[in-house]
C-alpha cells in the first residue's frame, strides 16, 4: 500500500534543512532524508508493479507503459539522490566541506529532490486514475466472458471424470511452445 | 437390460470419462497454445509468464473464477487472452488459455 504521507514529510523535511547549522544536526538531516529518498524508491517500484499487473488492457496499454517507465525513471533518481545524501551526511560528519559549499550541494540535491517528489506525487495519482479505468475494463472483459455460454464447458473440459484439474506448469511446457 | 449389456456398460471401459481424461495429464492447455498462431502464441506465453509473477487473484485483471464447476479456478485477462489456472503446492497448474475477439471492444 501505497503512503503518500512518505512525500509530504519528505518535501518538508528538505523545505527545512538547513545546511549553515550544527554538524550533528545537518548530519541527522541528510540521514532522514536519504531514507525518505529509500522510501520513494519503494514507492516508486511499487507502483511500477502495480501497473505491471495490470496487464495488457487494450487501449489503456500506453497510458500503463507510460506509468511503469516513468515509475522506473524517477525510482532511479531517488536512488541516485539517497546516494548524493548519505554522501553529504558522511562529508558533514568528517567535517571535511567547507560550509558554502555544502550548502550549494545540498541545495542543488534538494531542488532536485523537490522535483522528483512532485513526480512521484503525479505518477501515484496517475497509476490510480489508470488502476480505475483497467478496473473497469475488466469488469466489462469479465462479464462478456461470463456470459458467453460456452464457457462453463470451457472450464469444466479442464477436469477428469473425478473433479482434479488437468494442465500443466510453465516449467514444463514442452519447448516447441516457445516460437 | 440384458445382464450381459449391464455389465459392459458397467466395466472401466464405460466408465464416464470427461474431456480432461481424453486430453491426458496436460488437459487441453497444449492444445489451445498449439491452435494458436506463432506470434499469438508467444504473446500467450507470455501472458503464462505474466500470470506466474503474481498469480494470486488481485480483482482487477485476475479473479477468482465462479464457484462451478469447481472452486479454486482463477481466471485471468491478458491482451486477448482469457487464462484459466489454480494455485496450488507447487505453485501455479496452467487449466485452459483462450484467445477471445470480445474481450476489448468499447462501449
Amino acid at each position: 500500500m501505497l503512503d503518500s504521507r512518505v512525500i509530504a514529510e519528505a518535501e518538508a523535511a528538505i523545505a527545512a534543512l538547513d545546511p549553515s547549522g550544527p554538524r550533528d544536526v545537518v548530519a541527522a538531516d541528510l540521514a532522514k532524508i536519504a531514507d525518505w529518498h529509500r522510501q520513494a524508491v519503494e514507492m516508486a517500484h511499487q507502483v511500477e508493479a502495480g501497473a505491471l499487473a495490470l496487464g495488457r488492457p487494450g487501449s489503456l496499454n500506453d497510458r500503463i507503459d507510460a506509468v511503469r517507465r516513468d515509475a522506473n525513471r524517477i525510482a532511479d533518481g531517488f536512488a541516485r539522490g539517497a546516494v548524493a545524501f548519505d554522501r553529504a551526511r558522511r562529508v558533514v560528519l568528517a567535517g571535511a566541506w567547507p560550509t558554502r559549499e555544502l550548502i550549494e550541494v545540498v541545495r542543488s540535491h534538494g531542488d532536485f529532490a523537490d522535483w522528483l517528489f512532485h513526480q512521484l506525487s503525479a505518477l501515484v495519482q496517475r497509476a490510480e486514475e489508470v488502476t480505475t479505468h483497467a478496473r473497469a475494463y475488466y469488469d466489462r472483459a469479465f462479464a462478456r466472458v461470463h456470459a458467453d455460454p460456452g464457457w462453463t464447458a470451457t472450464v469444466a473440459e479442464a477436469f477428469d471424470a473425478d473433479g482434479n484439474p488437468r494442465g500443466a506448469r510453465l516449467a514444463d511446457l514442452p519447448t516447441d511452445l516457445d516460437g | 437390460m440384458p445382464t450381459a449389456t449391464r455389465a459392459v456398460l458397467g466395466s472401466p471401459i464405460f466408465r464416464p470419462t470427461s474431456m480432461g481424461d481424453i486430453y491426458g495429464r496436460a488437459g487441453r492447455l497444449l492444445d489451445d497454445l498449439r491452435a494458436l498462431p506463432q506470434h499469438r502464441r508467444r504473446v500467450a506465453i507470455e501472458a503464462l509468464h505474466w500470470v506466474t509473477a503474481s498469480p494470486e487473484p488481485d480483482g482487477i485483471s485476475k479473479r477468482e473464477a465462479p464457484p462451478f464447476p469447481r472452486r479454486g479456478v482463477i481466471e485471468a485477462i491478458y491482451d486477448s487472452f482469457v487464462i484459466i489456472y489454480m494455485i496450488d503446492t507447487d505453485g501455479v497448474l496452467f487449466l485452459r488459455v483462450q484467445e477471445r475477439t470480445d474481450l476489448s471492444i468499447e462501449e
